[in-house]
């Protein structure tokens, strides 16, 4: 066959499956744009339900905003405390391709694809074993764990990049390994915060492991102890109501976990551009 | 070269061990190197290599590409501990200390011992930083000694007038030549006693290298230099003493004169000819 011809048909394939794609990305962000679009308000952003809220009474949703959110940063913070150093001890500790960095990074692969529904089975058992309620606290470590292998992984692939002739740079000049690897860490600044938002849009939108760890309540929690409502269980509730209005504010809450996911994306991103100069 | 002098521990690198050296080297080397062997996965790359490195001069090894160069200088600081199956033995003195006994602080001897590696590579900090990065290891705060710090050893390479006005930007910018010169900058900075140079000035113009073996010339009266060369010339240039290698071994070493008029090994003759290599 003409190469020009395979050429010609190789790319028209290619633009043909980012289309499709772009396509159904938005249709989805279309859908839920006007569903949701009709619903939302001010006050669903800002007050908490009322006691008819959930049969299409005035109130909102805050109380699941701010557990979130909360339940986020909480979780994003502590995930990222255990992952940063397993990463870094993958590669820069253990040998790089050795025995033991590969099993740990089939380890981790594995955990990887562990359904978040299990998590949050794992994470509900733990909490009985250690006696506390479904709470903040509880859901934050479910959290945690559910996105400890995808930050692990992610710092991971752009951590066995570091050439080795970086690391002995910094060992010729007499650094020492915890020295080196401050110098790595600023390498891998921008995987790390990339790392770190796929993790917070994968762990923000996650309704199975929240759901006995956390549990749902129309207050925002106070203490870690306190149980905490998620937008996740609160798009699950509502869209499971009757009422109509009630539905389509589902979707008016799937446009607010959306628009969270969007600003906290852009907003790092702009934060770490900034601190750069 | 004056150096601008920063207080520092000096720290001894050695923990209360004085290796009783059976060796008999020339009376103040500066390095000492008796049946060095070099092994990867059994496969030897370096074989019974011994060498005195006179004080305050400048050594230099060539001899054919993959020939162990590279090897021979990186065994001098101690870069192979970090490569998978590589297996040293034999002995490497400095003052008299074996600097693979065991107890020997790595760090502190890499400090005196600046190794510019085959490949510049530049850390992930500006220009700025990059020279400043070993004497703040050793405790140098004061931003106007750090600024004098970096302003000399700059001017030292001939990098001030091309990067006086970007000294804060990233150092990955600068052009390769640019990064090779940042490098020595960067290793004079910490002020070491010895310098290990792995083919400095590969990527220097005519000019440039000039500017560089003007500045080993001058620093020779202060340190040490162990020079590996591609370029033979160069060598004749500058070298007070030159260590012929071939296949891993160790063919002649001698003074410069010597070694290039008078070789005593007929691989030498051929070598320093232009017949091989
Ligand atoms: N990490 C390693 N693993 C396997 N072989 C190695 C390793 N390092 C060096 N060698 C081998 O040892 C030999 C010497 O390599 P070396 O880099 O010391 O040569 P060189 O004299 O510096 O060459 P050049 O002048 O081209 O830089 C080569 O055959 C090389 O393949
Ligand atoms: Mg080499």
């Amino acid at each position: 066959m003409n190469r020009r011809f395979t050429e010609f048909i190789m790319k028209g394939l290619m633009l043909l499956s980012v289309a499709t794609i772009m396509m159904v990305l938005l249709y989805i962000l279309y859908i839920v744009a006007s569903k949701g679009l009709r619903s939302l308000s001010w006050e669903m952003v800002t007050s908490l339900p009322t006691g008819g809220y959930y049969l299409g009474k005035e109130g909102g949703i805050a109380n699941a905003i701010a557990g979130s959110l909360m339940m986020i940063v909480a979780a994003t913070a502590l995930s990222l405390i255990i992952s940063l150093p397993t990463a870094l001890c993958i590669n820069f500790v253990m040998r790089r391709n050795g025995r033991l960095a590969r099993s740990s990074r089939f380890m981790f692969d594995v955990l990887f694809g562990i359904p978040s529904i299990v998590y949050g089975a794992f994470g509900f058992l733990l909490m009985m074993w250690l006696g506390v309620q479904a709470s903040l606290l509880g859901g934050t470590i479910a959290v945690a764990l559910l996105i400890m292998p995808i930050m692990v992984r992610a710092i991971d692939e752009v951590a066995v990049l570091v050439p080795s002739d970086l690391t002995e740079a910094v060992f010729s000049l007499g650094a020492t390994r915890y020295e080196m690897l401050k110098v790595v860490v600023r390498q891998l600044r921008p995987g790390i915060v990339s790392a770190t938002l796929l993790a917070v849009g994968r762990g923000i939108g996650d309704a199975a492991t929240v759901l006995f760890t956390a549990g749902y309540t129309d207050s925002i929690p106070v203490t870690p102890n306190d149980p905490a409502a998620t937008l996740p269980l609160a798009i699950f509730f509502q869209l499971s109501s009757p009422v109509e209005e009630v539905q389509n504010r589902a979707y008016a809450a799937a446009l607010i976990l959306t628009a969270m996911i969007l600003v906290i994306s852009f907003g790092v991103r702009a934060l770490v551009k900034y601190s750069r100069k | 070269m004056e150096n601008i002098l920063f207080e520092m521990n000096t720290s001894v690198f050695v923990d209360n061990y004085k290796a009783t050296a059976p060796v008999s080297c020339i009376e103040n080397a500066a390095l000492c190197i008796r049946g060095l062997n070099v092994a990867i996965q059994g496969k030897p790359i370096l074989k019974d290599v011994s060498f005195d490195v006179p004080p305050k001069s400048i050594t230099c090894i060539i001899g054919p590409s993959g020939c162990g160069k590279t090897t021979l200088l990186r065994s001098l600081n101690r870069m192979h501990d970090y490569t998978a199956g590589m297996k040293v033995t034999g002995q490497v003195t400095i003052d008299g200390n074996d600097i693979y006994a065991p107890g020997v602080d790595v760090a502190a001897l890499r400090r005196r011992m600046g190794l510019l590696a085959q490949r510049p590579t530049v850390l992930p900090m500006s220009v700025f930083g990059n020279v400043a990065y070993g004497p703040k290891l050793y405790g140098v705060k004061r931003g106007e000694l750090l600024r004098a710090i970096v302003e000399r050893n700059l001017k030292a390479v001939g990098l001030w007038e091309e990067v006086h006005d970007r000294l804060h930007s990233p150092a990955g910018i600068l052009s390769v030549g640019q990064q090779q010169r940042l490098c020595l900058a960067r290793a004079l900075a910490v002020q070491p006693a010895i310098i290990l140079g792995d083919e400095a000035t590969s990527a220097l113009d005519p000019l440039a290298t000039r500017t560089i073996e003007e500045l080993l010339l001058r620093l020779k009266q202060q340190l040490s230099i162990v020079l590996v060369t591609h370029t033979l010339r160069q060598a004749r240039r500058i070298a007070d003493h030159v260590v012929f290698m071939y296949m891993g071994e160790m063919v002649e070493s001698g003074s410069a004169q010597q070694v290039f008029s008078n070789p005593v090994h007929d691989l030498t003759r051929e070598f320093v000819g232009g017949s091989i290599g």
